[in-house]
């Protein structure tokens, strides 16, 4: 059943739900934050409007900096605007930020505790056609081993837009993961975000697996759920868009209850939020568990969902693993 | 500053770290040991100091805006505060005018005609593996830089009074950012060491022994600075 708690859509299941971009959500969160905030800036590398950047440059002109194609500058310069006061929002593809200037941001944003937002794009397979180099699948790994730094992968717009809101409120560097194609808006204004907390979305009576996702995958998990409560298996689905804090309580709660646990994540399984969720399960409550990811491979171009079945991320996939835990 | 404090330059648990850290030294405006990004991070400063004083970012919005946490402030920016009126200077290497991050932070820099900006390039022809232009040539340097749409200044780096009037020069500009190339002898006062690389980043004590051997090089060279290379005399041994 949908957790009631969760507030999500009414139109949780059906195909007609609203699909809206996670970088739509960005540019109203970024507007409402801005408004909020003088001290708000957005840092552009020469994609404004595949970013949503344009829409905070339209409202704000005078706080908006394009960079030109320099995302190691657009690290730095930003950490130099944060240390004289500013709350910068860097935004390009993920692949190039932080795929590109990864030792810009390690140094002049983590370690230097700059209060500094990097907002990767078009991050995962789903950008669909632009091919391997532009799918970004490392990010996470890559953001979540650094000191310091917060990484959010919000699950649709409704929530990227409110962990934008949120990442200004937080003072020090924050990695926002937002992807290219419209996605399933499953939560509403009413479903409660924050950072370091994971948001149960299904549960049952007495669940026999749990299915642990981040971003716009956890509506394919919620399918999933669907589909096996209607075999009868009894299942729960918790949505962690904050990969880093990890909600370590209520992920240990669910194992406890469950004992079963596949991770759903558009990134490699390696370094990813399923290695998260292992690191954390095998110290402190070992289970079965599966992980739904990109396995060590890098992606192509295709259409968004040819790719996410390609690659075994959606709902029948989802499936798959939580019978093969069942056997 | 205690003057003993020194003595835990690179050693653990020091506040001197083997480059120096914001976090962990008091005074530093920011941390840019890895080469290329100071200059970026000081353009970011001039940009945003220049946008304070046009506006006062630290006036608290309007109701319903979020309440400033002037302790975080405190901690999370350095002592540049709003207001105009104020310069950054970045002091940069030569051999750093290799790393990409450069030209990236000078195009930047340029473009948005950062007059609020003065670089120091500290230009003495060494890196770690050779002479620069024999490790990957940087000239004309002057030349790059006014491509970039910044003033250039060159001086004798050990031409104090030249150097400060650069500096006040620079001030004047209005309409671009200015570097000042101060040209500089490595290891200037000891001839021994002048112009060789193999000297970079090396204390007396840890070069090359082809001149003295490394116990006897710091009373080596300080008998030569002392004495101006021997035209003094001096009273030290």
């Amino acid at each position: 059943m949908p957790e009631e708690a969760a507030q999500l859509s009414a139109n949780l299941l059906a195909d007609d739900i609203e699909k809206k971009t996670t970088r739509d959500g960005f540019g109203i969160g970024i507007i409402e934050a801005g408004r909020a905030d003088e001290r708000i800036v957005v840092l552009c590398a020469d994609l404004k409007e595949s970013t949503r950047a344009e829409v905070f440059e339209k409202a704000f002109p005078e706080r908006f900096v394009e960079m030109g194609v320099a995302e190691q500058n657009m690290a730095a310069v930003a950490a130099g605007m944060a240390l004289a006061g500013k709350i910068p929002f860097i935004t390009s593809y993920a692949a190039f930020s932080p795929g590109r200037n990864y030792e810009q941001i390690r140094t002049t944003i983590a370690l230097n505790e700059a209060n500094v937002k990097v907002c990767g794009m078009h991050a995962g397979v789903s950008v669909g056609p632009d091919g391997a180099t532009h799918q970004m699948l490392e990010d996470i790994g890559m953001m979540r081993m650094l000191p310091n730094m917060i990484v959010i992968n919000p699950g649709d717009a409704e929530e990227a837009r409110k962990a934008v809101v949120a990442a200004a409120l937080h003072t020090g560097p924050v990695y926002l993961r937002f992807g290219r194609a419209p996605t399933p808006v499953f939560t509403t204004p009413g479903t409660p975000f924050s950072i370091g907390k994971a948001l149960m979305v299904w549960d049952s009576k007495a669940p026999v697996v749990a299915i642990l996702s981040t971003g716009a995958l956890t509506h394919e998990a919620l399918l999933a759920a669907h589909v096996l409560a209607e075999g009868g298996v009894e299942s729960l689905v918790l949505h962690c868009p904050s990969v880093k804090p990890l909600d370590e309580e209520d992920i240990i709660a669910v194992a406890k209850r469950a004992h079963r646990i596949v991770t759903v994540e558009e990134h490699q399984i390696a370094g990813g939020f399923g290695s998260a969720v292992a690191e954390l399960l095998s110290e402190r409550h070992p289970v079965s568990l599966k992980r739904l990811g990109i396995n060590d491979r890098f992606g192509q171009s295709g259409e968004p969902c040819e790719l996410l079945t390609h690659y075994g991320l959606d709902a029948v996939h989802i499936i798959a693993a939580a019978k093969s835990l069942l056997v | 500053f205690p003057v003993e404090e020194c003595l835990t330059l690179r050693k653990l648990g020091s506040r001197l770290q083997g480059h120096p850290e914001r976090t962990r030294l008091p005074g530093l405006e920011t941390t840019s040991g890895p080469l290329g990004s100071g200059l970026a991070q000081a353009s970011g400063m001039a940009y945003a100091l220049r946008m304070d004083s046009m506006l006062d970012v630290r006036r608290p919005t309007s109701p319903g805006g979020y309440a400033l946490d002037t302790a975080h402030v405190g901690r999370l920016t350095s002592n540049m505060g709003a207001g105009s009126g104020r310069r950054v200077y970045c002091v940069m290497s030569d051999g750093e005018q290799q790393e990409g991050n450069t030209w990236e932070a000078a195009m930047f820099a340029g473009k948005y005609r950062l007059s609020n900006l003065t670089a120091v390039m500290d230009r003495n022809n060494i890196q770690i593996d050779g002479m620069t232009e024999e490790v990957m040539p940087l000239e004309p340097l002057a030349d790059k830089y006014r491509a970039f749409g910044w003033h250039v200044l060159e001086v004798g780096g050990h031409d104090i009074p030249a150097f400060i009037s650069a500096v006040e020069e620079a001030k004047a500009i209005y309409e671009k950012p200015t570097i000042i190339i101060a040209h500089t002898i490595p290891g200037r006062g000891v001839k021994e060491i002048e112009f060789d690389y193999r000297w970079h980043g090396v204390p007396p004590g840890g070069g090359p022994e082809d001149v003295w051997k490394k116990a006897e090089q710091g009373k080596g060279m300080l008998r030569e600075l002392r004495s101006l290379g021997g035209r003094i005399s001096h009273d030290y041994a």
